[in-house]
């Protein structure tokens, strides 16, 4: 019966069909994006591929189960079979039109059976393995059927060849696929040994089953003269490949040398393995079917897909288009996604300009151009050689400077090294860290309103540039050439910096500060030290004269400026002096013996550095058991590395901070070595520095030390002091009047703590009021002022002094006649707090006492 | 916020905006001064006059005064400073170095490290008087560890009501902790900075009388905290129609529940820890 349907209900109808169609279409395209999404990944982005789809969750369980892989395998089942068919088509064409006979029945045969068996992999080991696994076992079962079959007349035998073979490759090719991140793995050789052996061992199974199974046939066509050489030829270009293809995965995992040879080796192994024995025994179809079954159905595909050769022209020539692209202005970031780093995980060999790309993209936004080198360090582990040739560059570029402003700003530009846990090249780093340094000074530089401090900033940061531009001199290579450039530049900006600032100075009104107290002035501020020449004199005269070498004792008041001496005898002394200095107040050197050694051995490494020995420090974990027996091997070492006219001038700074508490004390034991070394180390040379005398600090000193030769620093001597007032730096631009230049040396008696204190509050005072000549009043008022300012070291003379002391003190100052106690007196005198005529030493002083402490 | 807005007084005592550090310009340019050229210094004055405030934003001035300045401000009150070990972790902390850089044995090394990598290593005690309260814990070798430092690339500022040879105990033989700091004062405000500041023009609020002015003046005395809290009170007061007499009287209940005294002026000679 013929129903027929009104107009609305043939529009209802067409309407679902094309409803229905639409949505078959609609599935359609959603699974072919799927599939594209699903291949995309597998061929160009593998771990992301595993992280998504399968790999493994956090408790170690798989993300899919075998029921839901064996789905996944289904859903691209049609693309599997699509994909099989036409790679056993093109195989097909290929071996015929190459004049190899090939059976198209038993090859879909292979095919059929290659899929199922790719299919039962993949179920097993993962899909992406199963996925390539059918698509290539497929291929290899069917060309090997196909040419074995057809090449030996239905010998059954070759047949089982062909499936023992693409089995084989097969197995390998998921065993590469599962175990490509422990290939990328620098570290891990292991797999990759394994990898190799696997293939040996099943060339060698291949080839035992191609010697025996013919036997147990008569069909085997046996033509050893005509078939050797072909055969020979044919196998051996396969074991190349083979031997190639391990070889290239060792090179780019263990380095480009080692893989080289281990690929040349494996070739000739491999060559042998698989043609020689088979084309002399069997001849020519038995060896060619062998051969280029496995050359076709393993090499070339492993080269093809695993190394995806097949990509690297594409991968090419969007590389340099890319880089083309990112060179139009800002246009870099944007041509980044046409890079194929950007998109392609599995790129195993050198792409060019990626890393000059990804500098454009740091120079046109670091943020994003840092973000990207990121991306590539996290999920492009082939390309890691090109994070580090960038970073490099970037290096290099973030020192480019055209001003001063720049070169400030280059230790921001440099954040990043310091956090990188990419290796950078030594010199590279080494170079930083001093190009940061200079940076750092021009910041300071840029941000002080004193002249002076510019002046000093500056100046360290020149003296540090040419430090390093000998250092580069040196040294080859492509990277210390661009320092070196890099830092002619920086030189240039510098220079012109000091002549701009130079001739500022000799216009302006402000006069340089460079006096300093409170803290002992460094060996760089050579200038504001003045005198002592005959201190140092005294200590090498000491030292060179005498038949056996002395103990010295440096003493003096405090704050007489013992520790400036100690800081400039690597100066004052020669070259034949190596001066070690050590803070015994140090409270990481006075924890124990093990640490006063560990700390000596430290300055003692440091200090011979300043004299171009170059010894490694003692490490701290070497002297917990025997401290003294391993620091003296240690010297000893030491001692045979000096050059003979040398000698360590060991300097214990705060001498009397290692005071033993009892007889017991470690200090004891460290007293005792000192003294021993004394004795019997001559290159060795001891001397401490305090305020106190041997005798003043008890038996315990003077039983060690009693010949021990006091060096007393006193005051500086007055021409010394007019030297430091009136030209303590080439730019000084004060002046005094005679009165009040007198009055300087005569309220200080050039103590020096106070004639840096008074001279510093001066100069304060004067650019306060803009003069440039100071008077007595002038004086007068800088003195009151360091009155304030130098309290400390005021009040410490005052508490020092004792009760009886104080006594004696105040009555000078109120000019009464002091108290007799001897004890006292001797202890004033001795620290230069009053003088033989029983005056105070330094009027300032009895200023001080009289205007602050006279009740 | 709001709240914020219409009394922009700091009543807790301690600034944390820099800008808000009135006048000090002369205690500034010293410490800016000794900053540059190293020396370590003890900012002394009595109690609320502003010596925790300068020194917390000397962390800010210093940067600004030379950019190579790491700067650790520790607060010697808090629970996290109360031992050597807390100490010198909070301050490597504040350096940007690791903790391992912060133990004892280490501190020297990293401090000298730093230097030399161009770098001015400033260390700001505040409430030092604390931790000499605790001598079973920061022992003479800890003072003497800390002047080592100071002598060999450290900068110490700190900030006491009494001078440090007061505080630390004397401890012959070797050099006393206390002598190589310079001694900056800090005290009240002088009339004139103290009237800047009562007509110091502030979002918000508006100008004090003339009256107004008069009476914070003469009740404050140039103490900085009692012209904040007078301050304060009598806009209060102005804006709850209370009387200028009620917001002195409210000014002085406050300042005698912090300080114990009546007359501000009188703080100033309170030197007791």
């Amino acid at each position: 019966v013929k129903v027929t349907l009104s107009p609305a209900q043939n529009h209802h109808r067409a309407l679902l069909n094309r409803a229905a169609v639409n949505k078959v279409i609609s599935m359609l395209r959603d699974y072919f994006l799927w599939s594209l999404e699903q291949f995309y990944l597998m061929f160009f982005w593998p771990s992301k591929f595993r992280n998504t789809v399968e790999g493994v969750e956090q408790q170690g369980q798989r993300k899919l189960s075998y029921r839901q892989r064996f789905r996944y395998l289904l859903k691209l089942f049609p693309w599997t079979l699509l994909f099989s068919l036409i790679c056993n088509l093109i195989l097909g064409f290929l071996c015929e039109a190459s004049g190899v006979p090939y059976l198209w029945l038993p090859s879909w045969g292979g095919v059929l059976f290659g899929l199922i068996c790719g299919t039962v992999l993949g179920v097993v080991i993962g899909v992406a393995t199963g996925f390539a696994a059918s698509i290539s076992s497929s291929g290899v079962l069917g060309i090997s059927a196909g040419v074995g079959i057809g090449t030996s007349l239905n010998n059954w035998a070759f047949f089982i060849i062909g499936v023992l073979g693409g089995l084989g490759a097969v197995v390998l090719f998921g065993l590469a696929v599962r175990n490509k991140r422990f290939l990328v793995d620098r570290e891990s050789v292991v797999p990759v040994i394994v990898l190799a052996l696997t293939i040996a061992a099943l060339a060698s199974t291949g080839l035992a089953i191609a010697i025996f199974a013919p036997t147990a046939s008569s069909h085997v066509p046996v033509d050893v003269s005509k078939g050797r050489a072909i055969s020979v030829g044919v196998a051996a270009v396969s074991g190349v490949m083979t031997g190639l293809s391990c070889g290239a995965i060792l090179g780019l995992t263990r380095g480009l040398l080692f893989g080289f040879a281990f690929g040349i080796s494996m070739s000739v192994a491999g060559a042998l393995a698989f043609g020689l024995p088979g084309g002399m025994i069997y001849g020519a179809e038995l060896g060619k079917a062998v051969g280029v079954g496995f050359l076709l159905g393993f090499s070339v595909p492993l080269w093809l897909t695993y190394f995806r050769v097949v990509m690297y022209p594409i991968d090419l020539a969007f590389s340099v288009f890319s880089y083309l692209k990112g060179q139009q202005p800002n246009g870099a970031l944007n041509a980044w996604r046409w890079c194929p780093v950007a998109w392609n995980e599995v790129i195993w060999l050198p792409l060019p300009f990626v890393s000059k790309l990804l500098l454009l993209c740091v120079k046109e936004d670091r943020k994003r151009g840092f973000d990207l080198l990121t991306f590539i360090g996290a999920e492009r582990p082939l390309q890691r050689r090109v994070v580090r040739a960038t970073l490099n560059d970037i290096a290099v570029n973030s020192l480019e400077v055209d001003s001063l402003p720049d070169i400030a700003d280059v230790t921001k530009r440099l954040d990043w090294t310091s956090n990188s846990r990419t290796e950078l090249p030594p010199i590279l780093m080494a170079s930083i860290a001093r190009f940061e340094r200079i940076s750092r000074q021009a910041e300071q530089y840029l941000s002080s309103l004193n002249e002076y401090q510019k002046r000093i900033s500056l100046g360290q940061a020149i003296e540090e540039l040419e430090s390093l531009q000998l250092s580069l001199i040196g040294s080859d290579g492509d990277i210390p050439t661009q320092l070196l450039l890099v830092a002619n530049r920086w030189h240039g900006v510098l220079q012109a910096e000091r002549v701009r600032l130079h001739a500022q100075i000799q216009i302006s009104d402000e006069i340089p500060n460079p006096f300093v107290f409170g803290r002992p002035i460094d060996q760089t501020e050579q200038n504001i030290f003045m005198g002592r020449q005959d201190i140092a004199r005294l200590i090498e005269a000491s030292i060179l004269g005498a038949a056996q070498t002395p103990t010295l004792l440096l003493q003096g008041a405090r704050r007489m400026g013992k520790t400036s001496i100690l800081k400039q005898l690597p100066r004052l002394l020669g070259p034949n002096f190596a001066p070690i200095i050590l803070d015994c107040q140090d409270s990481a050197a006075r924890g124990s013996v093990t640490s006063f050694l560990y700390h000596l051995s430290l300055a003692i490494t440091e200090g011979v550095q300043q004299r171009r020995l170059n010894i490694k420090e003692l490490q701290r974990e070497k002297m917990d058991n025997e401290p003294f027996e391993v620091f003296d091997d240690w010297l000893r070492k030491l001692e045979r590395e000096m050059p003979k006219d040398m000698r360590l001038l060991l300097c214990l700074d705060e001498y009397e901070a290692l005071q033993p508490q009892t007889e017991k004390s470690w200090e004891c034991d460290l007293l005792d070595t000192l003294r021993h070394w004394i004795q019997f180390r001559p290159r060795i040379v001891l001397m401490f520095s305090g305020a106190r005398t041997f005798p003043e600090m008890g038996a315990v000193w003077t039983g060690r030390f009693i010949n021990a030769r006091r060096v007393r620093v006193s005051f500086l001597k007055p021409e010394d002091v007019i030297t430091l007032l009136t030209k303590p730096i080439p730019d000084f631009n004060m002046t005094y009047t005679p009165e009040a230049l007198n009055k300087l040396i005569t309220a200080t008696n050039c103590q020096p703590f106070l004639t840096q204190a008074v001279a510093f509050e001066l100069v304060q005072l004067m650019n306060d009021s803009k003069r440039k000549e100071a008077g007595v009043s002038d004086v007068n008022a800088a003195v009151s002022f360091a009155f304030e300012s130098a309290d400390a070291y005021l009040s410490n003379v005052w508490s020092d002094a004792g009760e009886q002391g104080r006594m004696i003190l105040r009555a000078i100052a109120n000019g009464d006649d002091p108290p007799y106690i001897p004890d006292s007196l001797a202890w004033l005198r001795n620290h230069d707090v009053i003088n033989q005529e029983g005056c105070f030493a330094v009027p300032m002083v009895e200023q001080w006492v009289r205007e602050y402490k006279s009740n | 916020m709001e709240s914020e807005l219409k009394y922009p007084f700091w009543l807790s005592g301690l600034i944390t905006d820099p800008a808000q550090v009135f006048d000090r310009e002369r205690a500034k340019a010293r410490l800016r001064l000794y900053l540059s050229k190293g020396i370590s210094c003890q900012i002394v004055g009595p109690p609320s006059i502003g010596k925790s405030s300068l020194l917390y934003n000397l962390q800010h001035f210093a940067r600004e005064w030379d950019p190579t300045a790491k700067v650790a401000y520790l607060d010697l009150q808090s629970a996290e400073c109360w031992t050597v070990s807390d100490v010198y972790t909070k301050a490597a902390e504040a350096w940007g170095v690791g903790e391992r850089h912060a133990k004892e044995e280490a501190i020297s090394r990293t401090v000298k490290e730093l230097s030399k990598g161009g770098l001015r290593v400033v260390l700001c005690l505040d409430e030092f008087a604390r931790i000499v309260r605790r001598p079973d814990e920061f022992t003479i070798d800890f003072f003497l560890g800390l002047r080592s430092l100071g002598q060999s690339g450290l900068t110490i500022f700190t900030s006491t009501r009494q001078v440090l040879h007061e505080l630390i105990p004397s401890y012959n033989p070797t050099s006393p902790f206390f002598n190589i700091f310079a001694l900056l004062r800090i005290g009240l405000f002088s009339d004139e900075d103290a009237a800047a500041f009562v007509d110091a023009p502030r979002e918000g609020v508006p100008p004090y009388s003339r009256e107004e002015k008069s009476a914070i003046l003469s009740f404050a005395k140039g103490h900085p905290l009692a012209l904040q809290i007078a301050c304060f009170n009598v806009l209060f007061a102005k804006q709850n129609g209370e009387s200028l007499a009620t917001a002195l009287e409210m000014a002085n209940e406050d300042m005698q529940a912090r300080l114990g005294k009546n007359d501000p002026e009188n703080i100033q000679g309170s030197t007791a820890e």
